[in-house]
């Protein structure tokens, strides 16, 4: 059973150093870069549709999908921003990916911006975590200093810079189009779709805002292949994904393993229960989703069998909380967080009416 | 939710609670709307009898936190405790 883990994004984390460039290519790292600077933008975006793989940010949209229906070219900027906001309760795994192998995210950023024809992206990394922010920047320096980026990215006269933003911490601006209201220098408010960030995202441009794990799996997928992708996860959610377990389990942490495990092959990875208790409840994918129960520890953790037994795959925040916990207690420290985080409760406070996550 | 929480819901609460994530879900202007019912609406689909025990009985004392750590805290008798 302990071969269902595939370590990939976390596969060298435990290196002295892993998040430098050095370590960085000793494990493969910027060959994807040199594979896709040989390849039309298209043929990366065909790849990137080829492997399936779904958004990782909480929805699921297919990525490469979500590409293509950026508005076509006119000349004018495009542009990439990756989502690192990361403030679902439960969810920690961009953060610990950030801060053990910021190359992958770096490298995915450059190959998906060349896909795209955006010459300046975007990181938007919560303001809260500095030791990230500063990781980033460094591995931006040294992704610079390499001939990574810039005007000439590996010599081959293409234009991609990164700028990491540290936002000012709201759970609001990890909604793709509050968060480039706040990227733009405004409050963090949702906008009306349509238009589509694809059509009219960061100022007025075409965007495509994509999850820190999404972008960070790109670079895997030029390298080794769709069909390697595809030969991990299920039909429908290919490939692999960090479980981030936490809670009442003997070892909680990140566990990369494809998509369509079940939550008790995780549970028996993560040691089992702790203290030997009985598990009560947990979120599949953060507080945001609905919880499961001990009847749904065989419920495939894919995206459709998530949902089909009524609940999200969401950021696969494995939350679990065992049989001396009060539901009605968590549920209401979660009620408490999602009415804080609302951006209309600071309107109510101030109008005592309005906004649409009253609880 | 603070009123169960603490022992003093009434079966309103509960079904006014219910009725109010209803009409969040999926009428929110962004999915925060609905990620905020979600924990409410399957807690009360899966443990509907913790919501009613908190007509009567705070979460604390169904619940004593104390039960959750790993190491030996001494507490007083604990007064009042249902299983649950
Ligand atoms: C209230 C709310 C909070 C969100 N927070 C995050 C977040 O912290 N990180 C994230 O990647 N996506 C978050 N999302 C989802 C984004 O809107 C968006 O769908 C996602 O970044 C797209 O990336 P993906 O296609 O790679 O998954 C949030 C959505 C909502 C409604
Ligand atoms: S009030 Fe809540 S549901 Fe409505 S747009 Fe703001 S955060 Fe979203």
């Amino acid at each position: 059973m302990t071969d269902t883990l595939t370590p990939i994004l976390t596969k060298f984390w435990d290196d002295p150093q892993s998040w430098t460039l050095a370590t960085y290519e000793r494990h493969d790292g910027y060959k994807a870069l040199t594979k896709a600077l040989e390849m039309e933008p298209q043929a990366i975006i065909d790849a990137v549709k080829d492997s399936s793989i779904r958004g990782r940010g909480g929805a699921g949209f297919p990525t490469g999908m979500k590409w293509s229906f950026m508005s076509p070219p006119d000349g004018g900027p495009r542009y990439l921003v990756v989502n690192a906001d990361e403030s679902e309760p439960g969810t920690c795994k961009d953060v610990p990916l950030m801060m053990a192998n910021p190359h992958a995210l770096i490298e995915g950023v450059i190959i998906a911006s060349y896909a795209i024809g955006c010459e300046h992206a975007f990181i938007y990394l919560r303001g809260e975590v500095v030791h990230v922010y500063r990781r980033l920047l460094r591995a931006v320096e040294e992704a610079r200093a390499a001939g990574h980026l810039g005007t000439d990215v590996g010599g081959k006269g293409v234009r991609v810079d990164i700028t990491v933003h540290a936002g000012a911490g709201a759970y609001i601006c990890g909604e793709e189009t509050a968060l480039l209201d706040s990227l733009e220098g405004r409050r963090g408010q949702p906008r009306l779709k349509p238009p589509f960030p694809g059509a009219a995202g960061l100022y007025a441009r075409p965007t495509s805002v994509n999850n820190v794990e999404s972008i960070a799996s790109v670079p895997g997928i030029i390298l080794e292949g769709s069909d390697w992708f595809k030969g991990m996860g299920t039909e429908k959610s290919t490939g692999f994904g960090i479980f981030s377990l936490s809670g009442h389990v003997t070892n909680p942490g990140q566990f990369e393993a494809p998509l369509g495990i079940t939550m008790r092959e995780l549970i028996d990875l993560a040691g089992g229960m702790r203290g030997g208790r009985k598990l009560k409840f947990w979120t599949p994918g953060g507080s945001s989703t609905p919880i499961f129960t001990e009847e749904h520890l065989d419920v495939p953790l894919d995206f459709d069998s998530v949902a089909a037994a009524g609940s999200m795959l969401g950021t696969r925040a494995l939350q679990v909380f065992d049989e001396t916990v009060s539901v009605v207690r968590a549920v209401a420290r979660w009620t408490d967080f999602y009415a804080h985080e609302s951006w209309a409760s600071a309107r109510r406070a101030a109008r005592a009416r309005g906004g649409c996550a009253r609880s | 939710m603070n009123r169960i929480e603490n022992g003093q819901g009434t079966q309103d609460d509960i079904d006014k609670l219910v009725d109010i994530c209803d009409n969040i879900l999926g009428r929110s202007f962004c999915a925060l709307g609905d990620a905020a019912t979600s924990p409410i609406t399957s807690a009360v689909q899966y443990f509907r009898e913790e919501f009613e025990a908190g007509m009567h009985t705070p979460a604390h004392e169904l619940f004593p936190p104390e039960r959750s750590v790993l190491f030996d805290i001494q507490t007083k008798e604990p007064s009042g405790m249902v299983s649950a």
